[in-house]
């Protein structure tokens, strides 16, 4: 807990440090009153004061809530993590649907260790039931892509 | 007071409005009985449906699973000794115990019925106080809003289990990220480092959702797969009813609790958590049977039940009157009416009665569904215990990608809220508390505003504190606060 918290404060200093580089251009006070500058200044000075203390003193090295466990050593975690990430670049290309049923497949398979067949028929049936839920039921729009093209003219969803 | 709660009622009982209060205090219990997924996760999951929503009705939802989840989470701490959430962390202690005796029944009725009470005590608190509070509030002028928020603040620092250093930074963070984008008096861009995207700001849904929801998803992959004991419920409902002993220690456990929390729900940082804490505490001190706690007493569940659910209703006073969240699932709250235009605060009782008395009308029904939903269903709740991770955690990531998604429409708040995702595991991980950060982006621009409004009017002179008394005073609460917290530290430190 003690290493986590000095890198978390570590980055609070290095945002402190640009947040002033950036801040620093902005007026503190013009001839109306405060200006945009004052707040972010003042933060910047602060969140580096504050960081630098939590730097001294990071805590009690507790064992994390969930055993200790190494994230970068744990092929759930880095399945998780991966499917997150994947989703978030492939949304603006491929939309929702198809990116949602690889990373459940990936989830599963690589994360949970199921077979192949069952990882893609509940990233198929997930991805349906949002799909119905989201976008048919509530009127949700979602991202275009390939699979979503069709399901406009179906008539199952609406375009962002 | 009588007429606005009739006004409340009529507006609850639309078929709408009825169908989300029950649906919110179904959701909540559902979700207080699962570990792990908290009422600030699924009131995150939840906030982009809610846009769907009239204001009136998205509140009602949320607030439905903001005291679902305080009954939900009890299930688990007496029959598991899991806690579903943690106010009900102190339930397990006692409330296992009971259960292991063959007295599950008892400690579940006693919690449900002491938790009824409470709430209505809570609710009744909150209809009485809010009205002379919001008349007081409506004198206050830019010092006095900069100088609460600021005591609130470090109230919220002082009650942080994570330390004063790690509440700070975590509540400064906040108010950064609150910062970013357009000054909203000048239109100069700030804190976006070159990023065009981030001119606009950061949007509560993409940051809720990534800190609460993914989060907790790369939390969820690092737990262990172990399947807990459950210990049996009973199965017909006078299994639950308190025998007569049991029925009158908890009688007045469950007035003292009632009172404390709502007392201590009102406190910024304080809320169901510390007020279950505090009445533990109150009860073994008071207790003829101290040695009793622990074993199985009866006093240590009815108590801290009472107590967590009136804190929850306590909590909703200075949400609605001060516009100023006490936690982080009212911040949460406060989000979403203000992404519906509605700004909560002294007016919100002139402006949008609606609003208020719709919220309290369904906080009485709320109650009443859960007392009568609860006990019945304790087979069914234990039952989605067994919904397996895997099912569970890709879900979890297409409710929150299109969550986030469809409310600007933006792409980039996707990879935002995985950003956010990110920080928030490693923040936990570091041991910061998440709840001075939110509450700290919700605060944020009324408090800049507030302070730069304060400044003009001064002409950057802070002496005109002195001549404000409450401005100071809330300035002095502050000060104080933090000394104290950074004494206590201090004190413990050396004891240890």
């Amino acid at each position: 807990m003690t290493r986590t918290a000095r890198y978390v404060a570590l980055g609070g200093v290095l945002f402190a440090i640009f947040g002033w580089r950036e801040a620093s251009k902005l007026d503190a006070w013009g001839w109306d009153g405060p200006g945009p500058g004052l707040m972010p200044q003042v933060l910047s000075v602060l969140i580096g004061v504050v960081a630098l203390a939590v730097l001294a003193w990071p805590g009690d090295p507790e064992v994390e809530p969930e055993g200790g466990a190494r994230p970068f050593a744990n092929g759930t975690f880095l399945a998780y993590g991966g499917a997150m990430l994947g989703v978030a670049i492939a949304l603006p290309y491929l939309g929702f649907v198809l990116p949602m049923i690889v990373a459940t497949v990936a989830m599963l398979r690589f994360g949970e260790r199921t077979s192949w067949g069952h990882a893609a028929f509940y990233g198929v049936v997930l991805t349906a039931g949002i799909v119905l839920v989201f976008g048919t039921a509530l009127g949700v729009p979602f991202p275009g892509g390939i699979a979503e093209r069709a399901l406009y003219s179906l008539g199952l969803l609406r375009s962002a | 007071m009588f007429d606005g709660l009739m006004h409340g009622f009529a507006v609850l009982s639309s078929w709408q409005n009825l169908s989300l209060c029950l649906l919110g205090a179904f959701l909540g219990t559902v979700v207080g009985v699962l570990p792990g997924l908290g009422p600030a996760t699924t009131i995150a999951l939840l906030l982009p449906i809610t846009l769907k929503l009239d204001p009136t009705g998205a509140i009602i939802l949320l607030a439905g699973i903001y005291y679902g989840v305080a009954y939900g989470g009890t299930l688990t701490s007496v029959l598991m000794r899991i806690p579903g959430e943690a106010s009900s962390v102190v339930t397990c202690i006692d409330g296992y115990e009971m259960a292991r005796k063959g007295r599950a029944g008892a400690a579940l009725g006693v919690a449900a019925i002491g938790s009824f009470f409470a709430s209505t005590v809570g609710i009744l608190g909150v209809m009485i106080l809010s009205p002379p509070l919001a008349e007081l509030v409506i004198a206050f002028g830019p010092w006095e809003y900069a100088t609460l928020m600021l005591a609130g603040l470090s109230l919220i620092a002082f009650f942080a289990a994570s330390g004063l250093a790690k509440a700070g930074l975590m509540a400064l963070l906040g108010l950064a990220l609150g910062a970013i984008g357009l000054d909203p008096i000048s239109g100069t861009a700030r804190f976006t480092f070159g990023v065009p995207e981030l001119v606009d700001g950061i949007n509560i849904t993409p940051l809720a959702l990534g800190l609460f929801g993914l989060s907790e998803l790369l939390y969820l992959a690092l737990m262990p797969k172990t399947k807990a004991e459950v210990l049996r419920p009973p199965s017909s409902l006078l299994g639950f009813l308190p025998n007569r002993e049991e029925a009158r220690r908890s009688v007045a456990p469950v007035m003292r609790g009632s009172v404390l929390g709502f007392l201590v729900g009102l406190l910024p940082g304080g809320g169901a958590v510390l007020a279950s804490f505090l009445s533990y505490a109150i009860e073994k001190r008071l207790s003829k049977h101290p040695e009793q706690f622990g074993k199985g007493a009866i006093e240590g569940v009815a108590g801290p039940e009472a107590a967590n659910n009136s804190g929850t209703a306590g909590a909703f006073i200075p949400l609605l009157t001060l516009g100023i969240p006490s936690n982080a699932v009212t911040a949460l709250l406060l989000g979403a009416l203000l992404i519906h235009g509605v700004q909560p605060g002294p007016m919100i009782l002139e402006r949008q009665p609606e609003i208020y008395w719709g919220v309290i009308a369904s906080m009485y029904l709320g109650n009443f569904i859960l007392l009568v939903l609860n006990l019945p269903l304790v087979g069914f709740f234990v039952r989605a215990l067994d919904i397996p991770r895997r099912y569970m955690s890709p879900a979890i990531l297409a409710i929150c990608v299109i969550g986030v998604f469809s409310t600007n429409l933006a792409d980039f708040d996707v990879l935002l809220a995985v950003g956010f995702g990110l920080l928030g595991f490693v923040l936990r991980r570091g041991g910061f508390d998440l709840g001075p950060l939110i509450l700290a982006y919700v605060l944020g621009p009324t408090f800049e505003r507030s302070l730069r409004q304060g400044l003009l009017i001064s002409d950057g002179d802070l002496s005109i504190l002195l001549e404000r008394p409450i401005a100071l005073g809330f300035l002095l609460a502050a000060a104080a606060t933090l000394l104290a917290a950074v004494f206590l530290r201090n004190r413990a430190r050396v004891a240890d």
